[in-house]
């Protein structure tokens, strides 16, 4: 094991050190049987990890797909009229938000016009845009249950 | 009619589903797409909006120094007998601001490179399998385009995987990737302020501890006899860098903010 290695994996978590050291040592196998058998058939290094890769491949193509439910004509109805109801929810929400925006982009460019025609000075303060502008790291996207308690500052 | 229930499932036949998915099967709008539907397009609608007279100065700037590019003003003479083999084409314009033509993210790309492929065409079940479980999406096999005689790859070969993901998916892995696996990544503050590849689409690189930091592959990480790293392109409808900028750190993507303010600003 080379020291910049050793260095990464006393850096990482239990876990991901053996990954690493596993890969490694994975890769070390496939390079020596390569070399040994030069790149031949008989699938270099594949005794080491056979039974696993066998249960990739059962499960990426040879295992049965599991079956859809046979749907009845009252499922099948109730299932379209689910989806029908999801889409006009959909399609009111998108519309409701368009004319919001809509809204803000008319109110936004009005506001513009009447700041130009009443001082170019302060329009001109306005239009500077921030180089490298970002959203704040502090920002959160909201979630459905947010703690009640945000951040206990003392947690030691 | 049926097939709306699989939507996101890759088929075989119809009827018949082989998705599979450690994580939460998806029957609704994905958090971050509810954010960006809800909040974040009007924020970045109001960041980006340049007034009409502005835009036309920018404009006649812009034209005044493409056609002093195009007249070689103050430069070199170009060389007659070279012969420009390579003509890029002009970048498009930004388009004007509107209500309508906010940035948004259209997809996102994770491919695994896996060299050992070569030696061993079994390596490669582990890279389809990893993107599976990651992202929830069945992964396609790459293959070499060129012959590369050192490295023994003819055209052909199988040499990567990579799943295209689109939609609430593409959400659902943006967010892991954001809320999960980047805090948890030690020595990582975040992408550089100059990454962007100046038509909206940024990359990100990962190496093999990466992948494990993923909530679904915890579950099932020692069942891997070889993790890889991999690369995450996302692909925005931003036309320049700092507004894709704006669009990932609004979805929460750290960036670093430079000491030195760069050049590059929303001028066009």
């Amino acid at each position: 094991m080379s020291g910049s290695l050793r260095a990464i994996s006393t850096a990482l978590s239990t876990s991901q050190r053996g990954g690493l050291l596993r890969a490694t040592k994975a890769t070390k196998e496939v390079k020596r049987t390569s070399s040994r058998t030069g790149g031949g058939s008989g699938a270099p290094g594949h005794e080491v990890s056979g039974t696993r890769y066998e249960m990739m491949k059962q499960i990426l193509y040879v295992e049965e797909p599991r079956q859809l439910p046979q749907l009845s004509t009252e499922d099948v109805e109730r299932h379209m009229t689910i989806m029908r109801a999801q889409k006009i929810f959909n399609m009111t929400a998108s519309a409701t938000r368009r004319a919001e925006r809509l809204r803000k982009f008319e109110s936004m460019k009005n506001a513009y016009e009447e700041l130009a025609a009443l001082d170019q000075r302060l329009f001109d303060g306005a239009c500077q845009k921030e180089a490298n502008a970002t959203f704040p790291r502090q920002m959160r996207v909201p979630t459905e249950t947010p703690p009640t308690k945000i951040w206990d500052y003392l947690t030691k | 009619m049926l097939g709306t229930v699989s939507r996101h499932v890759a088929a075989l036949r119809p009827g018949v589903s082989r998705g599979f998915s450690t994580g939460p099967a998806l029957g609704y709008q994905a958090r971050l797409s509810q954010y960006y539907h809800n909040t974040l397009r009007d924020d970045l609608m109001i960041l980006q909006y340049v007034p009409p007279q502005v835009r036309a100065r920018q404009e006649v700037m812009e034209e005044a120094r493409l056609k002093a590019i195009k007249e070689n003003v103050g430069g070199t003479p170009p060389n007659p007998l070279r012969k420009r083999l390579k003509v890029r084409p002009p970048k498009p314009r930004v388009a004007e601001s509107a209500a309508h033509n906010t940035p948004y993210v259209d997809k996102v790309t994770v491919h695994i490179r896996c060299r050992e492929a070569l030696q061993n065409k079994h390596n490669l079940l582990s890279a389809l399998m990893t993107l599976q479980v990651v992202t929830g999406q069945r992964a396609e096999v790459i293959k070499a385009k060129n012959d590369a005689a050192p490295w023994k790859l003819r055209k052909g070969m199988p040499i990567g995987a990579k799943v295209e993901l689109t939609g609430d998916r593409m959400y659902e892995f943006l967010d892991k990737l954001v809320e999960v696996v980047l805090p948890r990544m030690k020595e990582y503050s975040g992408l550089p302020m100059d990454s962007g590849d100046g038509m909206g689409s940024f990359t990100l690189g990962f190496d093999n501890s990466a992948i494990g930091l993923f909530p679904e592959m915890e579950m099932v990480y020692d069942m891997f006899p070889m993790v890889f790293g991999f690369a995450v392109n996302i692909k925005t409808t931003a036309g320049h860098n700092p507004a894709g900028r704006l669009l990932l750190s609004g979805l929460n993507m750290p960036f670093v903010h430079a000491r030195k303010p760069t050049t590059e600003s929303f001028m066009l």
